[in-house]
């Protein structure tokens, strides 16, 4: 089972952070290091999203969906620091920021990373949060905040690129 | 097909597994931000409070001593003068207040590391400039906290950057720049058009082709990275920057200047565009 646990059904009891953590956070983890290619700074990220929400969680446990808050909030993270190196630097942020370690890309089961790899950022995030994790279109264009027709335009052309890569279509 | 590829992602996310203590970590990393947030805030009382007590005293000193030193009276140009302190850590931001400021008719004389994080926003000046530093909030879009100081020679306002403002409005504001740069390199930046602003950038184009994203880029003038230079506060939220797109090799990188407006929800929309300097459609279509 890799699909992040559906939020608690409300009426029960609150949500504990600790029982949300343990539901949510490989699942993001692994999130995060698809949409990523680098296993530690999928953990930062993941980390530090879990730690925002702990100091909102009084007001997190309370949403419709958290699933889709941390998700958003991990991502947004990430494009944070892709935006603060980018700027920082002066340099330009139009070449793919997927990095695949290279030990790990040396491996027999690299041809899954490189077709993730030639993906667009938001391309590669529509494929990993719709097929993966199994969001709707409507949760994915809530979390990457855009429309859900803009979710299905992405997801089409993230799969003729993984297709084409993969399959040398 | 829905989960066409969910084997292949399955096999490659299974290469990572969350550890034991991860659980632990998220608490300690939660418990240093919070002592940090605690000690800042303390440090920062202090401060206040020393320079409180040393106004005080020089006001009250004996008539042979010097008089105390009056703040300087605003002037036209600067307004103020700024000692700018980064506690949020964050260049880009910092860059960003730096520009705002300046375009302000403020004057930023001396920057560097305030040592601390700090949650809010604080702006330190003696009762003289209690005004100054109200619209500089204004300015900068941020509820600051105004504290007294003691006039100092060399500026006339402190500016505390806090958290609050180095990564809010900023910052998702910089992240629709780039999704809007994404989309229109995609040829899909229409939504990010209010419905005003779709004409005006059609006519601003002087070029026939139908549909956004072919306005001003052939083929061969593929957008492959954007910087903002400038960005200017219109109202409080609108705000207009001059874009500057970098082309592929050898097309010439242009500026445009775009408007956006906030439309709640923390969207936005771009409400204006036009030619700020050379404009990106120079490259020859082969």
């Amino acid at each position: 089972m890799v699909a992040m646990a559906e939020p608690v059904a409300t009426g029960v009891e609150a949500p504990t952070f600790e029982g949300f953590f343990h539901q949510h956070h490989e699942p993001l983890l692994r999130v995060l290091y698809l949409a990523t290619g680098d296993r530690h700074e999928a953990e930062d990220l993941a980390q530090e999203a879990f730690v925002r929400m702990l100091e909102r969680w009084d007001r997190v446990r309370g949403l419709d969906d958290p699933r889709g808050y941390l998700c958003r909030t991990a991502l947004n993270l990430r494009r944070s620091r892709l935006r603060r190196l980018a700027v920082a630097a002066r340099r330009l942020v139009g070449r793919p920021a997927f990095a695949p370690d290279p030990a790990e890309a040396a491996g027999s089961r690299d041809e899954v990373r490189r077709a993730l790899a030639a993906l667009p950022d938001g391309q590669r995030e529509a494929l990993v949060l719709c097929e993966w994790l199994e969001m709707t279109d409507a949760e994915t264009a809530a979390v990457l905040g855009i429309s859900a027709g803009a979710v299905r335009v992405r997801l089409t052309r993230a799969r003729a690129n993984m297709r084409r890569e993969l399959r040398g279509e | 097909m829905m989960g066409e590829f969910r084997e292949h992602l399955d096999e490659e996310a299974r290469r990572v597994s969350a550890r034991s203590a991860a659980l632990e970590d998220v608490k300690r990393r939660a418990g240093r931000r919070r002592i940090r947030r605690q000690v800042a805030t303390g440090v920062l009382a202090l401060v206040i409070a020393a320079g409180s007590f040393l106004l005080a005293v020089t006001a009250f000193r004996g008539p042979g001593s010097a008089r105390p030193a009056v703040g300087p009276a605003p002037s036209v140009s600067p307004a103020a003068r700024v000692r700018l302190l980064d506690g949020a850590n964050d260049p880009e931001a910092i860059d960003i207040i730096r520009e705002l400021i300046n375009k302000a008719g403020y004057q930023v004389l001396q920057e560097g590391p305030a040592g601390h994080a700090y949650e809010t926003t604080t702006i330190a000046c003696p009762p003289a400039f209690d005004d100054e530093a109200a619209r500089m909030a204004h300015q900068l879009d941020v509820d600051a906290a105004i504290v007294p100081a003691i006039p100092h020679p060399d500026y006339d306002l402190t500016l505390y950057v806090g958290e609050d403002l180095a990564l809010f409005e900023h910052e998702r504001v910089l992240t629709w720049i780039g999704r809007f740069v994404e989309a229109r390199r995609n040829g899909d930046a229409e939504r990010f058009l209010a419905p005003s602003a779709r004409e005006d950038y059609f006519e601003t184009s002087g070029r026939t082709e139908p549909r956004f994203g072919e306005l001003y880029l052939y083929p061969e003038q593929e957008i492959v990275g954007y910087l903002v230079p400038n960005w200017y506060k219109v109202e409080t939220d609108t705000w207009a920057f001059d874009l500057r797109l970098v082309l592929k090799s050898p097309c010439p990188s242009g500026f445009e200047r775009i408007t956006i407006a906030a439309v709640g929800d923390g969207r936005y929309e771009l409400t204006s565009a036009s030619l700020a300097g050379a404009p990106v459609s120079d490259c020859p279509a082969t």
